[in-house]
């Protein structure tokens, strides 16, 4: 079957890959972006097929390049922008978005998006780095099915299962406040300080340094063609040492900013979506993230990580060009 | 001004017809209750590691925060299976229509920025599908049971 931009591929090859990519990220919890880059550019030649494409139609072959490489970016922000697109109107609905917080982080956010698609990277570069993040996913898979990941984890588990058991008892003796779930309050704004209220309790942070932030993780995710919220979620909980309710809310709002303005400023620049090649991957998706944990009980979850992390280690080189260096041709 | 009324009729049955799929579907294959178990999960563990930070556990809080994000993270793929089901068909037919029916639907006087020359079958489909989700499927989901998650 033809789709545009001259790829020419079979629909129920590309529904078996979004099945795998869903099934894989439904039951690892990774790699699902990578999965999707993996299908395009490797089984499927997307970038290829359209570069020769847009040639044809006259096109001269610098931007013919940069094109496909834009629309391979903004391919995998639709399938990263969907979930925010859902869940946002959801969590303002429930008060589970820390405004004060999100806003000063999405100020840097929106410069950063804007920003990002504007720094020149060759297709060539593009995949060297995303064959770099490919690898790192791979060695992280790697290390959480070791026996000292493993373990522990599972130390972590037993030190707070006792924890817990401590806590209830003295809970018990009216000892604890309950958590109130009331929304946000500013309590004090200025460009050095912000103290607001978050389901009762109190936090401060650093606009300056929260803007700041937003705008560097913008550059990078949007460089890659990534929501961000695999920078965002440990720079909230880490560097501002927020608690995780705060933490969900307000970086999947901001990822959603960022994906917006990503997407919009690539299209300027000359991508052109494949959404028949999109929405067929994306139905593939859809079914095998609900097959993927009913099949589960089949297997080690051990294995399939350590499967994914061979896969991401052998397409993390070839993306790095190490094969090709090597002489290997694969 | 020119209303393509053959392209839009086609256009907006499309859209109405799969707003209709898609609800049905979602609504079989809610998450809604385990991103509530989820949710509750993630609250406890903050509610846990802020007691270990009062009394000065600060690897207790640690261990808490690291099992947050877990959750956090079980919460994330939760959310994305439920919305790749309400937006998959929504981007087949977005991409049916970009491949076989790109016509423009309503002329504009002039060129408007960002949206060009006029308002296209893709952009007549968006809009169609917004409408009739708040105009129909909204007011009859109590009404109806299969717009309803499976356990309501």
């Amino acid at each position: 079957m033809e789709f545009a931009y001259g790829l020419d591929a079979n629909p129920f090859g590309i529904l078996f890959w979004g099945i795998i990519v869903g099934y894989v990220f439904s039951t690892v919890g990774a790699a699902g972006a990578v999965l999707t880059f993996i299908g395009q550019t490797v089984l499927f030649k997307f970038d290829k097929a359209m570069i020769k494409h847009l040639i044809t139609t006259g096109m001269a072959e610098s931007e013919a390049k940069a094109a496909a490489k834009n629309t391979l970016k903004v391919h995998n922000l639709m399938a990263v922008i969907f979930s925010p697109l859902i869940a946002v109107p959801r969590y303002f609905k429930e008060k589970r978005v820390a405004i004060p917080l999100a806003l000063c982080v999405a100020v840097g956010v929106v410069a950063g998006a804007v920003i990002g698609p504007m720094i020149p990277m060759s297709m060539k570069a593009y995949k060297f780095w995303f064959g770099v993040v490919t690898f790192l996913i791979g060695i992280r898979l790697f290390y959480e099915t070791t026996d000292y990941a493993r373990n522990k984890k599972q130390k972590l588990k037993n030190i707070s299962k006792k924890f817990e058991e401590k806590v209830k008892e003295l809970k018990k003796s009216g000892n604890w406040d309950e958590l109130a779930a009331e929304g946000f309050k500013v309590n004090n704004f200025s460009i050095s300080g912000l103290k607001f209220t978050f389901w009762g309790e109190e936090f401060s942070i650093n606009p300056m340094a929260a803007a700041l932030g937003g705008f560097f993780i913008a550059i990078i995710a949007s460089m890659f063609g990534l929501g961000g919220g695999f920078l965002l979620v440990p720079y909230l909980s880490s560097i501002f040492v927020l608690p995780m309710f705060v933490v969900s809310g307000t970086s999947i709002t901001i990822v959603l900013v960022n994906s917006v303005i990503a997407i919009i400023s690539y299209l300027a620049k000359g991508a052109q979506p494949d959404l028949m090649f999109m929405g067929v991957m994306l139905v593939g998706i859809a079914i095998g993230s609900f097959v993927g944990p009913v099949t589960q009980k089949y297997y080690k979850e051990k294995y399939l990580r350590m499967f994914l992390a061979a896969i991401l280690f052998f397409y993390g080189l070839r993306f790095m060009g190490v094969w090709a260096a090597l002489g290997i041709p694969i | 001004m020119i209303i393509n009324l053959k392209a839009a009729l086609i256009v907006s049955l499309l859209a109405f017809a799969v707003t209709t799929l898609v609800v049905i579907i979602s609504a079989r294959l809610s998450q809604q209750k385990r991103k509530d178990e989820l949710m509750a999960e993630i609250k406890k563990y903050n509610q846990l590691s802020k007691d270990a930070s009062d009394v000065g556990a600060k690897g207790i809080y640690a261990a808490y925060q690291k099992q947050g994000n877990e959750k956090l993270m079980d919460y994330f793929v939760a959310m994305y299976k439920e919305a790749v089901v309400e937006m998959a068909l929504h981007v087949l037919a977005l991409g049916m229509i970009q491949r076989y029916y790109f016509v423009e639907i309503i002329p504009f006087p002039t060129s408007i920025w960002f949206f060009g020359d006029g308002l296209g079958s893709m952009a007549w489909y968006v809009i169609s599908a917004v409408a009739f989700f708040f105009a129909v499927i909204k007011p009859l989901k109590p009404k109806v049971r299969y717009f309803r998650p499976y356990w309501q």
